[in-house]
C-alpha cells in the first residue's frame, strides 16, 4: 500500500526542524535537540514553508503559505520565553513559493511557474504579496502589499540592503522598490541587450523562439528532454543538454527544489527549462544573463537598467558566480574554455574577460568554490552529458593551477563543500550487465591531490545536504520499495556511515544550532529521522513518527509533594 | 413478692436487655467471606463483620487465627504479588450520616513475619479500585471501571499510599482528561530519566496514558493522548512495558505501548527537556507492525558487537513477529510457524543451554504460545537474533490449545513452565532447557496452584473433593482427599519450618482442611470447621 505523508517537505532554523501539515491545518515544529515537537495552529492547508533569518538571534521563525485559505502564517518562536507566536498575513492565490529577504526582513509569496503542471498560457502568476515581516526597530511594518511583475517569474531576488527585489519574468526583469511607504513595481529591464543582428532575441517573440527550436531540435530542446543516463551525440546536443537554466551549483538534470528541506538539493529527472540563465551579483547592482545557443553574455544594470552585451566565441553552455561577486565564470564547452568575467569591470569594457582552454577535458559546467578565509579559489569543471568519468578543479588562487581528476562513473551533479576543500559528486549511472548498482556518489577532495572515493548504493540517489561547516554531507537514497538509506559522509575520513530509514526520504537537511542532521520521510502521520552528526557511531539516530500525537504531549500542573 | 416470683422477672429483663445490645454482625451471614493466601497464612476477608482473619498453620496440621479489623464496606481486597501484604480498600459509611460512621480507607496488613502488623490509611473520598506495586512501596486507589462509589465522583482522582509510612496521610491527584478515566495503573522499576532514576506510575484510560513521578509527587504529570486531533479514531491501550535501568545512560528509559484495533506500536523515549521545569521530554514513535499486535516486550537481540534494544511484537493476524527499533522506527519481520499471541522472555531460564542460547550473551529468547480463546497449539521458542531470523525459531509441540502459562518461583526450578490446557483435560510441564513437555492428566478440569517456595504444584478441582501434589523433582502426583469440597488451596509457610497446604471448604461459617504440603496424606489432615463462627 502506498502511504501519502500529510506533511510537506521540512525547512530547518538553527535548532528547529518546521514542516507543515496541510490535512491538520497546523505547523509542527521539532526541537532537534530535545526532539519534543510541538503544533502551531496555521490557515486552512498550510503547505509552503520558508526558514526566517532572524538578525537578533532571539527568535527562530518560520512562515508558510495556505493554499486552500489564501493566506500565510508566520510562526514566531521566542527562544527566551520558549512561547511560540503566530500572525496572519495575506498571500496570492496560487502562490507556492517564498523569496525572503537576506535579514529576514521581507517575505514575498509567489508563484513560481516552473512548478505548476500545465499551466494555461492565460495564466501569467505575475501577482506576489509583499510582507513586511520584520521591520527594523521603532519602525511600523508596511502593510502588505500586492505588486504585479512580468509574466511568469521564475526567481526571485533581493539587493543586499533589502530597498529592492527583482522578478526574472518572461517578460524580463520586474524590480520592486521596497524603500518606500508601500512595496512598488518602479521598473522593468530587458534580458538582452539589442543588436542589430541579434535576430534570435528571446524577447522578441515566443513564437519566434519555438521556430527556432523547430529549426535546432537539439539546441533548443529543454534540459528535461535528455533523458538521465542518456548519451547525446554531437557536440551542439551536448551543449544544449548541458545548458542549465536553473541555480548554477544545481545539476543540468537536477533542481532545486523550493519544497525541499533548506541547505538540501532534491534530485528530480527533469527541470524546468525555457528560461534565461539569470544570476544576480550579491549587492544587487547587475544581473547576468545567459540565454541557450546565444554566443553572449547579457549584463543588465539593475539601477538603470541599462544591458551590456559581452559576446563571445561559442554560446555558453553554463554561467556561475563566484560566492563573492568579483567575478563570474561562463563555460564554452564547444572549445572546452573557460570564460572569466571580473566584475564590475566587464561592464565597462565587454572585452576585458579571459579565457583559459581546459585540454583534452570535455567540459560544460562550473561551479565557484571559495574559501574566503584562505583565499582559495577554485572553479569545478565537469560535464553532466556523455560518458564522461573525469573533472577539472581549475584553481585560481593562491596560485592558478589545473588539475583533472579521475573519477569511474559519469557525472550527475556536484556539491562542493563550503570550505570548498571537497566536493560530493553524484554519478549518473547507465545500467548495463557489468553494474548491480542502482547509484553511486564519490566524494572528492578538490583542495588536495588525494583520490576519489566512490560509493556505491542500492538504490537511487535522492538528495543531498551539506554541513555549513563543510565537514559533512548527508545523502539520501531509495528505491521507494524497501531501500531507504541516509549516508553521513565525514569529509575528513571520506567514510560514510550508513543509516536505514524507516519509510522514504522525502528531503534531507541539517539544522545547524544543533548539530543535527535530518531526514524527512513519506509516512501519513509525518516522520523525520534525526543524525547527530557529532557522534561517531552508528547508533546516532533517531526517528519521531506521529507529530500531531507527539505534539499533544501536555504536562499537567503537579501535585503535592 | 418471693424470691421465686422475682426470679422469672428478672432472667426475663436480662434475656430482653441481651437482645437489644445484639451486635448487627451476628445477623450477616458469612457465604460471602474471600480467601486470599500469602507467604505466612491464609487472610479471610469477611466484609460483613468488618474484620480479616488471619489463619496460620502450625505443626501437626493445627492452625492458629488471628483477627483484625478492616474498614466498612470492602471494595477491593488484593495481596502484594510476594505475598506478604494485604490491602484491603473500603469505600467507609459513605455518605457519611453520623460521626462515628467511617470514613473511606485503606487497610494493609503487614504478614511478612507470623506477627501481622495491621495499618490504617484514611481518605476523603470513596475509590472500588486499588493497584498495588510490586515492589511494595506505594499503593493507589482509583475509581476504574466499578460502579461509582458516590452521588458525583471524579473518575480521574487518584489516591496515593506510601507504605513505607505506614498511616501516613495519602496524595490525592486528580490527572489531566481528555475523557478517558483511568482503567490500568502500572508502576515501573527505577527508570534512568535525564534527572536521575525516578519511577514512574503509568496510567492507562481509555484513550491516552498519563506518566505520574512517583518519586517526586510535585511534578506535573505528562498526559498523552493516543488520538490525533485529525482522526476520529480512538485508540485504546492495551499493554505497556517498559525499558531502561541503565544507571550510566540518561537516555535510556523508554516505554512502548500496544492498542486495541490498532496496528501500531507506540514507543516513547523520555529525553532531556530544554524546560528546565520538566524532567524529560517523551519523544514519539509510531511503528506500524502490519496488524494489531496481541502481545509486546522490549527485547537484546544479538547479531552485532553489543545487543540491540528492540521492541518484540507479535501479529497473530499475519503469523509473524515484528521486531522493532524503537529508536529509528525499522522493523524487521519474523515469520512464525503458528499466530502466536503470548511471549514471555525466558532469557535466564534457558541460560547455558547450548543449544537455545546464542553466541551473543546477552541475546534474549522468548516463548511464544496462545492463550485465550485460540485454537492453536504448542509453543516455540524464539532466539531474539536479528540477522538471522529464519533460523531462530524452535516449536515444541503441545497437543492441546494453552488457557494460561503459569510461572515456577523459587530457585531450583525456575527453568519450568506449568501450561494449562484450554479443555481443562490436564496440564503439561515444559522444561525450558531441555524444550520436554511433560503431559499430566486429570479425570476433571483441574485447577493449578504453584507453590510460592517453586517446589511443587497443586492441582484440585474446584467444587471437588480430590487434590493432587505433583513435586516437580519427579512429576510425581500424590493423591489426596478432603471431605467437603474444596473452594481453594495455598501453599503457606509455617513459623516452625515446613510447609502446609490449607484447603479451604466454603461450608457454613468457613473451614478449612490442612495438609503437611510436603508429606501430604489424608490419613494425617487435619479439618477445622466454623472458622468464622465468633464475633470480632
Amino acid at each position: 500500500m502506498k502511504v501519502e505523508s500529510d506533511y510537506q517537505s521540512p525547512v530547518a532554523t538553527g535548532q528547529f526542524v518546521w514542516t507543515a501539515n496541510p490535512t491538520s491545518g497546523r505547523v509542527a515544529y521539532i526541537d532537534a535537540k530535545s526532539f519534543a515537537v510541538q503544533t502551531a495552529p496555521a490557515g486552512d492547508g498550510p503547505t509552503y514553508l520558508a526558514a526566517v533569518p532572524d538578525p537578533s538571534g532571539t527568535s527562530e521563525t518560520a512562515i508558510v503559505i495556505n493554499v486552500r485559505s489564501h493566506d500565510s502564517t508566520l510562526l514566531r518562536h521566542d527562544s527566551a520565553t520558549g512561547v511560540t507566536t503566530t500572525a496572519q498575513y495575506p498571500s496570492t492565490a496560487d502562490a507556492n513559493s517564498w523569496a525572503i529577504s537576506p535579514k529576514g526582513r521581507w517575505a514575498i509569496a509567489w508563484t513560481d511557474a516552473t512548478k505548476v503542471m500545465n499551466p494555461d498560457p492565460t495564466q501569467g502568476f505575475q501577482e506576489m504579496k509583499v510582507l513586511d515581516i520584520n521591520p527594523p526597530p521603532n519602525v511600523p511594518p508596511l502593510l502588505p502589499g500586492t505588486v504585479v511583475v512580468g509574466y511568469r517569474p521564475s526567481e526571485l531576488a533581493f539587493s543586499s540592503d533589502e530597498t529592492r527585489a527583482f522578478a526574472v519574468t518572461q517578460d524580463g526583469i520586474t524590480v520592486i522598490d521596497l524603500s518606500g511607504s508601500a512595496p512598488i513595481v518602479t521598473k522593468n529591464f530587458p534580458l538582452y541587450a539589442p543588436t542589430a543582428n541579434d535576430l534570435t532575441a528571446p524577447d522578441a517573440a515566443a513564437s519566434d523562439t519555438a521556430a527556432s527550436d523547430a529549426a535546432a531540435p537539439d539546441a533548443a530542446l529543454p534540459d528535461s528532454a535528455v533523458p538521465e543516463g542518456a548519451t547525446a551525440e554531437g557536440a551542439a546536443a551536448d551543449a544544449a543538454a548541458e545548458d542549465s537554466s536553473s541555480d548554477a551549483s544545481a545539476p543540468e538534470d537536477a533542481t532545486v527544489d523550493a519544497g525541499a528541506a533548506e541547505g538540501s538539493v532534491i534530485i528530480q529527472g527533469s527541470a524546468p527549462s525555457g528560461m534565461p540563465d539569470v544570476s544576480f551579483t550579491t549587492d544587487g547592482a547587475y544581473a547576468l544573463v545567459r540565454q541557450s545557443g546565444i554566443p553572449a553574455i547579457t549584463i543588465v544594470s539593475l539601477k538603470d537598467g541599462s544591458t551590456t552585451r559581452v559576446d563571445l566565441p561559442s554560446s555558453p553552455t553554463d554561467l556561475a558566480l563566484a560566492p563573492d561577486g568579483t567575478f563570474a565564470v561562463a563555460v564554452l564547452r564547444d572549445l572546452s574554455t573557460v570564460v572569466i568575467l571580473p566584475l564590475p569591470g566587464i561592464v565597462n569594457d565587454p572585452s576585458s574577460f579571459r579565457m583559459k582552454q581546459i585540454p583534452g577535458q570535455t567540459i560544460g559546467r562550473a561551479i565557484v568554490a571559495e574559501d574566503a578565509t584562505k583565499q582559495q579559489v577554485n572553479v569545478l569543471l565537469f560535464t553532466t552529458v556523455g560518458n564522461v568519468d573525469g573533472m577539472t578543479v581549475f584553481t585560481l588562487q593562491p596560485t592558478e593551477s589545473i588539475r583533472n581528476i579521475t573519477l569511474y562513473a559519469p557525472v550527475l551533479a556536484v556539491f562542493p563543500t563550503s570550505d570548498a576543500k571537497n566536493a560530493i559528486v553524484l554519478h549518473n549511472l547507465i545500467p548495463g550487465p557489468n553494474t548491480s548498482a542502482k547509484g553511486a556518489y564519490s566524494i572528492v577532495p578538490i583542495s588536495s591531490s588525494l583520490p576519489a572515493t566512490i560509493v556505491s548504493s542500492k538504490a537511487p540517489l535522492t538528495a543531498v545536504a551539506l554541513d555549513p561547516s563543510g565537514s559533512r554531507a548527508l545523502i539520501t537514497m531509495s528505491d521507494d520499495m524497501a531501500i531507504f538509506e541516509v549516508d553521513v559522509v565525514q569529509m575528513q575520513s571520506r567514510a560514510p556511515t550508513p543509516y536505514m530509514l524507516a519509510s522514504p526520504p522525502t528531503a534531507v537537511g541539517i539544522a545547524a544550532a544543533a548539530d543535527m542532521g535530518f531526514v524527512a520521510q513519506n509516512y501519513t502521520d509525518g516522520r523525520i529521522t534525526f543524525i547527530d552528526l557529532t557522534a561517531t557511531d552508528a547508533g546516532a539516530a533517531r526517528t519521531i513518527t506521529g507529530f500531531e500525537l507527539g505534539a499533544r504531549v501536555v504536562q499537567g500542573e503537579g501535585g503535592t509533594p | 413478692m418471693s424470691r421465686l416470683s422475682i426470679a422469672p422477672a428478672l432472667a426475663a429483663l436480662f434475656l430482653l436487655c441481651a437482645c437489644g445490645s445484639r451486635n448487627g454482625y451476628w445477623d450477616y451471614p458469612v457465604a460471602n467471606a474471600t480467601s486470599y493466601g500469602l507467604k505466612n497464612g491464609v487472610a479471610l476477608v469477611d466484609d460483613a463483620d468488618h474484620r480479616v482473619m488471619m489463619v496460620t498453620a502450625l505443626d501437626d496440621q493445627q492452625v492458629q487465627t488471628r483477627t483484625f479489623a478492616i474498614g466498612h464496606n470492602a471494595a477491593s481486597t488484593t495481596t502484594s504479588p510476594d505475598g506478604t501484604h494485604l490491602f484491603v480498600l473500603s469505600t467507609g459509611d459513605w455518605p457519611r450520616r453520623t460521626s462515628k460512621d467511617e470514613f473511606p480507607s485503606l487497610t494493609v496488613i503487614d504478614a511478612s513475619t507470623f506477627d501481622f502488623h495491621p495499618a490504617r490509611y484514611e481518605m476523603t473520598e470513596p475509590l472500588a479500585n486499588l493497584a498495588v506495586d510490586p515492589l511494595g512501596r506505594w499503593a493507589v486507589a482509583y475509581a476504574g471501571a466499578a460502579a461509582t462509589t458516590s452521588f458525583v465522583q471524579n473518575a480521574n482522582e487518584i489516591v496515593v499510599f506510601d507504605l513505607s509510612t505506614p498511616g501516613a496521610t495519602p496524595v490525592s491527584r486528580t490527572i489531566r482528561s481528555y475523557g478517558g478515566t483511568p482503567q490500568e495503573l502500572i508502576f515501573t522499576p527505577k527508570l534512568q530519566l535525564p534527572t536521575g532514576q525516578r519511577r514512574l506510575l503509568i496510567i492507562e484510560t481509555n484513550i491516552d496514558i498519563t506518566f505520574v513521578d512517583l518519586d517526586d509527587m510535585s511534578q506535573p504529570e505528562v498526559t498523552i493522548p493516543l488520538t490525533s486531533g485529525t482522526s476520529a479514531q480512538q485508540v485504546t491501550p492495551a499493554g505497556v512495558v517498559v525499558d531502561g535501568f541503565d544507571p550510566t545512560n540518561p537516555l535510556d528509559a523508554r516505554i512502548a505501548l500496544r492498542a486495541n484495533d490498532n496496528t501500531n506500536v507506540f514507543t516513547w523515549l523520555l529525553g532531556p527537556s530544554s524546560d528546565p521545569s520538566q524532567e524529560y521530554t517523551p519523544v514519539l514513535n509510531v511503528i506500524p507492525v502490519g496488524g494489531v499486535p496481541s502481545d509486546i516486550a522490549f527485547v537484546r537481540t544479538g547479531g552485532g558487537a553489543s545487543p540491540l534494544l528492540r521492541v518484540a511484537a507479535l501479529v497473530p493476524t499475519k503469523s509473524n513477529a515484528v521486531l522493532a527499533d524503537p529508536d529509528t522506527a525499522i522493523t524487521t519481520p519474523v515469520a512464525l510457524p503458528a499466530p502466536y499471541s503470548n511471549l514471555s522472555l525466558v532469557t535466564t531460564m534457558v541460560a547455558g543451554d547450548m543449544n537455545m542460547a546464542p553466541s551473543a550473551a546477552a541475546t534474549d529468547v522468548a516463548m511464544l504460545w496462545n492463550g485465550g480463546p485460540s485454537s492453536a497449539t504448542g509453543v516455540a521458542f524464539w532466539v531474539l537474533t536479528v540477522d538471522q531470523p529464519y533460523r531462530s525459531i524452535q516449536s515444541v509441540p503441545v497437543q492441546q490449545p494453552i488457557e494460561t502459562v503459569h510461572d515456577v518461583g523459587g530457585s531450583l526450578y525456575q527453568d519450568l513452565k506449568v501450561l494449562e490446557m484450554q479443555n481443562g483435560s490436564g496440564f503439561f510441564v515444559l522444561d525450558l532447557k531441555s524444550r520436554t513437555a511433560s503431559p499430566l492428566e486429570t479425570m476433571s478440569r483441574a485447577s493449578i496452584l504453584i507453590a510460592p517456595d517453586g517446589n511443587r504444584l497443586w492441582a484440585f478441582a474446584h467444587g471437588g473433593v480430590d487434590l493432587a501434589k505433583v513435586d516437580f523433582s519427579n512429576l510425581n502426583p500424590v493423591p489426596v482427599r478432603t471431605e467437603p469440597p474444596i473452594e481453594s488451596v495455598y501453599d503457606v509457610a509455617r513459623p516452625t519450618a515446613g510447609r502446609s497446604l490449607i484447603a479451604i471448604h466454603k461450608l457454613g461459617t468457613l473451614g478449612a482442611t490442612i495438609f503437611d504440603a510436603l508429606n501430604p496424606d489424608t490419613a494425617t489432615s487435619r479439618r477445622v470447621t466454623a472458622l468464622l463462627l465468633e464475633g470480632p
